[in-house]
């Protein structure tokens, strides 16, 4: 033991009071500079192979039955397998088994319950058919505590109370997780799902009128659930709390309880799908997270008191087969996807199109996916530190926004975009592709004025289309990233003609200097004008023609200087556009009730079939009369009888005629402005192979493979930090405390004290 | 005192729930139950039943203020007022129209992120404001003094837009000094995300602050006490730091003790700017998805807080002078 008072420090070698703190405040500040950088994540966080994504939107629902939105299908899409899916590589889209065997070949029955053998017949011969499905064995799902089971062989966490789960911050937190393999079964628990009341899922209505049965279903499980809910009620009085004792004591439907001829389970590996009525495209649904399968014991795991209070649920944490699963998930925050050890054997694709191998696409054919081992994205609601994020290397890839369009792009003498040489510089590449989307300008058919069916009336149509030339919007507006659209039907979708032959005789013309669609001119405009009783734009009373543009977008700044575009493009016509300007609330009213006569719409290929398009003018689907899509309110039975025919036909080249004849009416009857379909780019930096965009699946983030030694290395060198600003700050302060010196030396010279 | 307080809570109730009841009007002048079904089911493949389905599962079925069909109680009991804005007293939050989370866990959860922000850029604010307001006092009629007033000005002019996007071009993306925006929950990595817009936070209020300090500075150092405390031999450290500081208290804590509660409420624009999953961001989320829930909730608690800072305030009067009771 030493004796302290013994030992003596000579003065020479005794550290200055304060010195060793001061030392020790300069070692931390040191450290601390030494730590500043602008990279926003961990030490060491992207020598790893995962992706480095942004998102602005957090998603709110992830339950399969209910998401509906592109931000939401990006992440589900990793975790749920439907049993079909679409080729990355190759176009038209092509639909291919994901988890099924093969995509079977419907089969059709008539009325009379008989087999039809004509393996396209037509629509009204076929009373039913039916599409049995396959799934392949040996798919596991993700680790999950649902699936844990204790020595008796029930759910481990069956009446698990609160306090064991309380520190739990995900189901990735339980102790005991388990797997097992995938079921037919558990794919009819999800058809079934789609009908429950509260799930609310937005392809219910379209659905139930194909598949036997659902309709039925959802009103079977709305039943069940009044039953109980009024029970509940009578027992706990008039202070009765719906919602709160739903959280406390859950209703738990037996999904399987009714009788439902939609979906028979043959086998553990079997079931069929049957419709009412032969429909092509459900191979295109059978492709969305809507068909994913759902286990029973998620479903049952998550409706305990104890999940629900710990906010656990299918609509925060999804239980899929995919090559994926949710390890984090902090919408606000953070949304870690991690890759799925459970994976079932799933290669990249051994062909694509002839431009794919010079892409460099398919240098990884053949090999076994998925080759990122984690997805990262952090929530940016604003898209400036989001590029800028971009431009440092800490996001992998970026769209391009209008506000910094010039700082990446520039458009060549032929129109051609190419990389800005900042961009290229850093060897960034620049992806774009077509949107399957439709934007168009829509005439109420129900006014008296743009609507109606007579030749004067579409001649005033075709007048103010000519005059609203979207090549110059997307000059102005949109940095010509757009395709000026002759019809609803943009590129990419069976049905739509490339090139001068698919050009609206009515509107545009084909442009062979510089290979695009253009407007006629609007000396035409002017002698449809004339030709439709309004010369000069004035009507037979001499007054000027006044139209009226409604919308629900007055507080948009974007919007206000369309309007102001669209404005002045009519008034070279001699028509006054005024607008009528109302909340969201009372606009839905107008279009519900008709009471509007030009807006705007657009629409998102839901599938890529012609069908999904046309049927917005198809006319039982009318807003007024219906309330369907058919927003313009179009009835043309020719038009309805074409499209009852197309609708349900294999892509052949009766069904192109008759597509040909549908669009030709279309664009005569002009109930609509066909504005454009957007060019989406993309910009992806060197480390980030395989990233070919799709419209159709988000499933693809398995094929995509990034190279983090480039990346770490590109990272190091663009993100130096600079010093000597702050020491130029430093000195500028402390000579600017020199006059407060000298004041305060001279005041205390002067001062009498 | 405490008599008082009790009265003073008292008073509250009727407050917030006055305030409850105008929110709760006022969304629903603007926003049906019908919106809100279409604004979370969106546009596509919306059918009427469909939106008829969300208003029963999320209880906006029932009528709002008054169940005319039902007995008493349930008269009032069955509506949406009592079911969605009532349980607030008991500080039942109830849970979000969009996305089904739980409000009073998400508070929970991110008081913490705002008050990593706002307790940093209030402690260094007050004590950088003060110490230069008095400074500025005590060069006061000199050119130091007009100078710093008119840089002061000039600081106030600039839209807090500007500091946030100027400080991330230069500190950021210039400089690389730090993140250009993100958060990390743990607290040690958090540190660099926090720098800039702490930064930012105390530089975009040091004119107002300064101009603020100043001005109850300026009265105090003109009193006769001062002149006393001068004409004793007394430094002007001691003068200003001692002396006119504690006298100043009284404004001083007005000011800064009715801001406490507030800083768990966060900051709007630099956690939207920054990333920082605060109260602020919350707020500016819910009222952009028109979550009717969220917003009832902040507005709720911005109202009760703001009635425990006034409550807070009279006390910290009896803290720094004796002669203050309360009764």
């Amino acid at each position: 033991m030493v004796n302290r008072k013994t030992t003596r420090i000579p003065m020479t070698a005794r550290p200055r009071p304060g010195l060793r703190r001061r030392c020790a405040a300069a070692l931390v500040l040191c450290a601390g500079l030494a730590a500043c950088t602008n990279n926003p994540y961990r030490p060491g966080e992207t020598a790893e192979p995962a992706l480095f994504a942004a998102f602005s939107t957090p998603p709110t629902k992830l339950d399969p039955t209910s998401a509906y939105y592109v931000h939401e299908g990006q992440i589900i899409d990793q975790i749920y397998e439907p049993p079909f899916t679409y080729h990355y590589l190759k176009r038209p889209y092509e639909v291919i088994p994901l988890t099924a065997e093969a995509v079977p070949q419907p089969v059709y029955y008539d009325g009379n319950g008989r087999r039809i053998a004509d393996p396209d017949p037509p629509s009204d011969a076929v009373a039913r058919a039916e599409y049995t499905i396959r799934i392949k064995p040996g798919i596991r799902y993700q680790d999950h505590p649902c699936f844990a089971a204790g020595p008796d062989g029930q759910p481990l966490y069956a009446g698990v109370p609160l306090d064991a789960v309380e520190a739990y911050e995900s189901p990735n937190d339980f102790p005991h997780r388990a797997t097992r393999a995938l079921r037919a079964e558990d794919y009819a628990l999800q058809i079934r799902r789609l009908a429950d009341p509260r799930l609310a899922s937005p392809v219910f209505s379209t659905l139930s009128a194909y598949i036997d049965g659902l309709r039925e279903l959802s009103d079977a499980y709305a039943g069940m659930l009044e039953a109980e809910r009024a029970r509940r009620r009578a027992a706990a009085g008039p202070a009765y709390n719906r919602q709160r004792d739903e959280r406390e004591n859950p209703i738990r439907l037996d999904y399987f309880a009714p009788d439902f001829p939609g979906v028979t389970v043959h086998d553990a590996l079997t079931f069929t799908l049957a419709l009412k009525r032969k429909y092509p495209q459900i191979r295109y649904w059978l492709c969305m997270h809507f068909f994913a399968p759902v286990p029973p014991e998620a479903v049952a795991f998550y409706t305990q008191p104890a999940m629900i209070e710990k906010q656990f649920s299918l609509n925060r944490w999804p239980v899929g087969t995919g090559p994926y699963f949710l390890k984090i998930f902090r919408p606000n925050e953070t949304i870690v996807l991690e890759r799925n050890p459970n994976y079932h054997p799933d290669a990249y694709p051994a062909d694509g199109m002839p431009e794919d191998r010079a892409a460099g696409l398919l240098d990884d054919a053949g090999r076994r996916v998925p080759f990122i081992h984690r997805q990262v994205m952090h929530l940016e609601k604003e898209a400036v530190p989001a590029w800028n994020k971009f431009l440092q290397g800490y996001l992998d890839a970026s769209g391009v926004s209008v506000d910094v369009f010039d700082q990446a792009i520039q458009i060549q003498m032929t129109g051609e975009p190419t990389l800005s040489p900042s961009m290229e510089s850093k060897g960034i590449r620049l992806i774009t592709d077509i949107d399957t989307t439709l934007w168009y300008t829509a005439f109420n058919m129900l006014d008296d004025v743009v609507g109606g069916y007579a030749p004067e009336q579409r001649k005033l149509r075709r007048a103010v289309s000519i005059a609203l030339d979207y090549n110059e919007f997307l000059d102005i507006f949109l940095n010509g990233r757009g395709v000026l659209a002759q019809g609803p039907l943009p590129p990419g979708i069976f049905g739509h003609r490339p090139g001068p032959e698919g050009t609206n005789p009515y509107v545009d013309t084909w442009d062979p200097v510089r290979e695009r669609h253009a407007r006629r001119p609007l000396s035409e405009a002017r002698r449809l004008m004339a030709e439709a009783g309004y010369p000069e734009g004035r009507t037979p009373g001499g007054e000027p023609l006044t139209l009226y543009y409604d919308h629900a977008q007055g507080g948009d700044t974007f919007f206000r200087s369309y309007f102001e575009w669209v404005r002045g493009r009519l008034d070279t016509l001699g028509i006054r556009l005024r607008e009528r300007a109302t909340d969201l609330s009372r606009y839905r009213q107008k279009r519900d009730q008709g009471n509007w006569q030009i807006s705007s719409g657009g629409w998102l290929a839901d599938y890529p079939d012609p069908e999904n398009f046309l049927f917005l003018f198809y006319g039982p689907n009318g807003k007024v009369a219906h309330g369907g899509p058919n927003m313009v309110n179009y009835v043309n039975p020719e038009y309805d009888a074409l499209f009852e025919r197309m609708e349900s036909m294999r892509n052949t080249p009766e069904r192109q005629a008759l597509i040909d004849a549908m669009l030709d009416i279309l664009r005569r009857d002009a109930p609509a402005v066909w504005q454009y379909h957007p060019v989406s780019y993309i910009l992806a930096h060197p480390w980030l192979h395989n990233v070919k965009p799709h419209n159709m699946s988000y499933n693809t983030i398995k094929y995509r493979r990034v190279d983090p030694d480039l990346r770490v290395r590109q990272q190091r060198a663009w993100n130096r930090p600079v010093w000597w600003p702050l020491a130029a700050l430093a000195a500028l302060l402390v000579l600017s405390t020199v006059p407060a010196a000298v004041t305060l030396y001279r005041r205390n010279r002067c001062s009498p004290t | 005192m405490l008599a008082y307080l009790i009265r003073r809570v008292a008073y509250a109730v009727p407050i917030l729930f006055g305030v409850n009841l105008l929110i709760f009007l006022l969304f629903f002048f603007v926003q049906s139950p019908d919106d809100m079904a279409e604004t979370f089911l969106g546009e596509k493949r919306v059918t009427e039943e469909m939106k008829e389905n969300w208003k029963r599962e999320h209880g906006y079925h029932l009528p709002r203020l008054l169940n005319t069909v039902e007995p008493f109680p349930a008269v009032f009991t069955q509506t949406i007022f009592w079911q969605k804005s009532v349980p607030l007293f008991a500080f039942r939050f109830g849970k979000s129209d969009m996305d089904g989370s739980r409000i009073g866990a998400e508070l929970k959860r991110r008081i913490p992120y705002s008050l990593c922000l706002t307790v940093p850029i209030f402690c260094i604010s007050l004590l950088l404001y003060l110490f230069f307001a008095m400074i500025v006092a005590f060069y006061r009629a000199t050119y130091l003094d007009t100078w710093a007033l008119v840089v002061c000005v000039i600081l106030m002019s600039i839209s807090s837009m500007f500091y946030i996007l100027g400080g991330q071009y230069l500190v950021a993306i210039h400089l690389k000094l730090a993140p250009v925006s993100g958060f990390d929950r743990n607290l040690l990595y958090a540190v660099k995300f926090l720098v800039l817009p702490v930064l930012i936070g105390i530089v975009a209020n040091i004119g107002s602050g300064v101009r603020y300090y100043r001005t109850i500075f300026l009265e105090e150092i003109n009193k006769d006490y001062i002149r006393t405390a001068r004409a004793k031999g007394l430094g002007e450290g001691t003068v200003l730091f001692k002396h006119a500081l504690k006298n100043a208290m009284f404004p001083i804590l007005t000011n800064v003790v009715v801001s406490i509660p507030f800083l768990i409420m966060g900051m709007l624009l630099l956690e939207n700017f920054f990333g920082i999953p605060g109260l602020g961001s919350y707020t500016i989320d819910a009222i952009h998805k028109q979550d009717f829930a969220v917003v009832r909730a902040m507005v709720f608690l911005g109202s009760f807080l703001y009635v425990a800072g006034l409550i807070l305030v009279d006390v910290s009067y009896t803290l720094v002078d004796p002669r203050v009771r309360l009764t």
